[in-house]
């Protein structure tokens, strides 16, 4: 099954997400928003590159390893992305639980719409 | 070891114009968002070497994106503990 054509183009998909996600990261405005755009690029650039390796290239070393690196990546970057957001929040508050005065509507038995009594 | 010039190989070069953004945002941006982005550029480097170790057709060259998805995830969280802690 060897398809230069199809994975060239799913590869050139993959090289543009990326780099438009980078552009992304460059341009938002705070931390915490930069943080989506890696979870883009480890769902859908790893996602299409292992794809075009599996029509590409028939040796099953290459394509269990291209699947294991894709999968290591989308599964530990989202734990990085939670334990980065965690300590970004941390940092900036000095707590991780939301509290009264962080002015987070906290919905509670007493309180079910959240807004302020 | 000669390869040509393959669309693999055109790939990755065109793939490291993801890497200058990174490096703005940590020249000029705070601690935090260096983080992300040192964080986003692994993952670039990572899929980098992946389309490399394709483009040489050389099934052990894998083990380098491998190594460095699993390093950088462990790097990640070090620097997002000191981060919270002591940055």
């Amino acid at each position: 099954m060897h398809h230069p054509e199809i994975a060239a183009v799913l590869v050139g998909i993959a090289v543009a997400i990326a780099v438009g996600c980078a552009v992304g990261v460059a341009i938002v405005s705070n931390a915490l928003e930069r943080l989506h755009f890696s979870s883009t690029l480890t769902s859908f650039s790893a996602v299409l590159i292992v794809i075009a390796i599996w029509i590409d290239d028939p040796t099953w070393q290459s394509r269990l390893k291209a699947a294991l690196i894709a999968l290591i990546l989308f599964v530990m970057n989202s734990i990085l992305s939670h334990s980065t957001a965690r300590a970004i929040r941390i940092r900036d508050h000095g707590h991780f639980e939301p509290q009264p005065k962080d002015g987070i509507p906290l919905i509670t038995k007493k309180n079910p719409t959240g807004l302020p009594q | 070891m000669t390869v040509a010039m393959n669309y693999w190989l055109w790939a990755a070069l065109a793939l490291l114009a993801a890497l200058p953004p990174c490096l703005y945002v940590c020249a000029v941006k705070p601690v935090s968002d260096k983080l992300v982005a040192l964080e986003f550029a692994s993952c670039i480097v990572t899929l980098d070497l992946l389309l490399m170790a394709e483009g040489f057709h050389r099934p052990s060259f894998f083990d380098l994106p491998l190594t460095l998805a699993l390093l950088s995830f462990g790097g990640g969280m070090v620097f997002a503990r000191f981060l919270q802690r002591w940055l």
